[in-house]
């Protein structure tokens, strides 16, 4: 449902006073921006179709990490006349992909933003869960630059026996996906995932185009072929930091994140 | 990069080319061939044990197959953590294996006092993702576990099967270079499965995928060791630098094979074979005169050394058993991978394999216009896969 079809009485039932963007309607849930009574604003998402496994592992890796001062944090939960209704912490900021061109040919902006990301993800990598769908699209960027990193809705906690979401592409992703996840191998997906995508997002925020093609077909050829090489900018002070994380290969990809951090 | 003795028996034959004659950087004993408290003793072969030991690595050799009643023992069964010893007519559990692995590695450091342990593993042919299981199991423990000043191997027993297939390599890597991995190496034997009448593989999936094993580990900053490693050792070093190569007399110590370890095979009599630096390969004694005859010595002899010079006398008896005639190979071996590894740069190097493996060529194709024709394991029949597979790294 779209905002103006949200029911005076479920407005009234969580206590919305107002909306102060427009929301963003997904193939599984719609976030809402909304100002509730007490005045606080606050993003509200409501699940279609209700709870799922998604949805359980996106719970699970907020509660786990809710003192972590980059994720946001989950405030109420509830069920709704059959939908799932979620409130949780709204980052005042903009989406990184809709400031994205601000950071065309920025090697230090590009290395700040990436040192930070690297911050807040390190604890989670070494707890053995792996995002698997950074993009630009799930970064919040604060006002002072601070990367806050949103929709762990993917994510797999490594640690856990049985794993259930998809080992291939989500929608929407295809942009910023390693070859495993093109290529479904689930067994194959972990921290040194992460590290691809944020390969791409670099590179992509320095040059404002893909490293190994435009369309997703272009893209999963190349990964097919095993030909990692791509074109650079010759000013890009980052190189080796896009070398390491874009091979095709996850063992060839920095080990550890300190010599992740090392490439920077 | 240092060179290991891969130590079986006639054990004398590699301390003596060690001490006296200053080949070689250590050894790998091979519980095969000793029995428990052999080193309890004060000197083994007149020589020290504890100056033996402290260059040492032990190699428990737990491949044969977990279940029980088919596998060759040697010496294997006097140790009383070993799979031999506890080969009952059921199925080994995974628990049961994991114990007697970790009791190999005690085993190491409070009986031999060594400092470099090989985490004793499993040959897996059929059930890859047991094996890996296996891994992560013992690293786990030893996380928990890890005794300060020792540093720890892990066994990679590769089927020819595995070795042969690039996915599963990938698979295996990825598992090997795992944020969680505590191992400082890997002590890695492979399955070559050289083809009938030839000592070496020339399969290219064999040498790209071990290559690509080798590249990986040591990118990942692991130290590597190529154990029962024949003189294609050589294509190897020239593009990576692994840590430690082992050289060893007979062919059961340079060719792994898993056979050995559950079924009883002879290598049966043998007149002997001559390595020569200038063929890269090994010429079967019986040759030697044919060559001699057509004055074709000069062009295989071995540089500076003094056991080639001694079995290559009109009128050696040649046989097997022989020390010199391993020692020739021993010392010839160690000096080629020592020059190439005095090569620090990997395209040099690679080149200099290059310009080795022409030359080599050259003599073979010297040899034939000496009407000397070559033939099965003794002829050319890896130099051109070597110098193709070369080219493509």
């Amino acid at each position: 449902m779209g905002s103006s079809s949200l029911t005076f009485e479920f407005l009234t039932h969580f206590g919305i006073q107002s909306f102060f963007k427009n929301e963003k309607r997904g193939g599984q849930k719609n976030v809402y921006f909304v100002v509730r009574a007490d005045g606080s604003k606050q993003v509200m998402k409501i699940l279609v179709g209700g709870i799922d496994a998604r949805f359980t592992r996106e719970m699970k890796i907020y509660e786990k990490y809710k003192e972590h001062p980059c994720i946001p944090v989950v405030y109420e939960v509830h069920e709704y006349q059959k939908e799932t209704v979620i409130f949780e912490e709204y980052i005042e900021g903009h989406s990184l992909d809709e400031i994205e061109s601000t950071y065309k040919g920025d090697n230090d902006k590009i290395k700040q933003l990436l040192r930070a990301i690297f911050d807040l993800m390190t604890p989670i990598w070494k707890d053995g869960v792996v995002h698997r769908d950074i993009k630009p699209a799930n970064i919040i960027v604060r006002p002072d630059g601070t990367p806050v990193l949103i929709d762990f809705g993917v994510a797999r906690d490594l640690n856990e026996e049985s794993i259930t979401a998809a080992g291939g592409l989500q929608p929407g992703t295809w942009k910023w996906a390693a070859p495993e996840q093109y290529a479904a191998k689930k067994e194959m997906i972990n921290y040194r995932t992460d590290f691809f995508s944020l390969g791409v997002l670099a590179y992509y925020l320095y040059h404002q185009a893909l490293p190994f093609g435009k369309t997703i077909d272009e893209i999963n050829q190349k990964f097919t072929s095993g030909d990692e090489t791509f074109n650079h900018d010759a000013n890009c002070t980052f190189a080796d930091f896009l070398i390491e994380t874009l091979h095709f290969k996850v063992a060839n990809r920095p080990r550890s994140i300190e010599e992740l951090v090392k490439l920077i | 990069m240092k060179v290991l003795h891969l130590t079986g028996h006639f054990q004398k034959w590699n301390l003596d080319s060690y001490f006296q004659n200053s080949i070689g950087d250590g050894f790998v004993f091979c519980a095969y061939s000793f029995e428990e408290g052999f080193f309890a003793k004060d000197k083994v072969n007149g020589y020290v044990t504890d100056e033996i030991l402290a260059h040492s690595f032990f190699d428990l050799q737990y491949y044969g197959k977990k279940e029980g009643g088919n596998i060759q023992k040697g010496k294997l069964g006097t140790y009383p953590f070993h799979p031999t010893a506890n080969a009952e007519s059921e199925e080994q559990t995974n628990v049961l294996i994991e114990s007697l692995i970790k009791q190999g590695i005690t085993y190491q450091i409070d009986n031999l006092g060594l400092k470099n342990v090989i985490i004793p593993n499993y040959y897996e042919n059929e059930r890859p993702n047991d094996f890996i299981a296996i891994i992560k199991s013992i690293n786990k423990w030893l996380t928990a576990n890890k005794v300060d000043g020792i540093k720890y191997f892990m066994t990679l027993p590769i089927a020819n099967h595995t070795i042969i297939d690039e996915a599963k390599i990938d698979e295996l890597l990825f598992h090997l270079t795992d944020l969680p991995i505590v191992f400082d190496g890997y002590y890695i034997v492979c399955e070559a499965k050289p083809d009938a009448r030839q000592k070496i593989s020339t399969d290219f999936k064999y040498l790209r995928n071990l290559a690509t094993i080798f590249k990986t580990l040591k990118k990942q900053k692991f130290e590597t060791i190529y154990a029962y490693a024949n003189w294609d050792a050589l294509v190897f070093l020239s593009l990576t630098d692994i840590d430690y190569i082992t050289i060893g007399t007979y062919e059961n110590l340079r060719n792994f094979t898993i056979k050995r370890f559950t079924t009883q095979e002879d290598g049966g009599p043998s007149k002997g074979w001559y390595f020569s630096e200038a063929l890269l390969n090994f010429v079967k004694a019986q040759f030697l005169d044919l060559i001699r005859n057509q004055k074709g010595i000069d062009i295989i002899k071995n540089e500076r050394n003094v056991f080639s010079d001694a079995i290559l006398v009109e009128g050696y008896p040649w046989s097997n058993q022989k020390p010199e005639v391993h020692k020739n190979y021993l010392l010839t071996i160690t000096r080629l991978l020592k020059e190439l590894a005095s090569e620090k740069d990997l395209e040099k190097r690679k080149k200099l394999l290059i310009a080795k493996i022409d030359q080599a060529v050259k003599n073979y194709e010297q040899l034939e216009r000496l009407h000397i024709t070559l033939t099965d394991e003794s002829k050319n029949y890896h130099l051109g896969m070597w110098k193709s597979f070369l080219l493509t790294q």
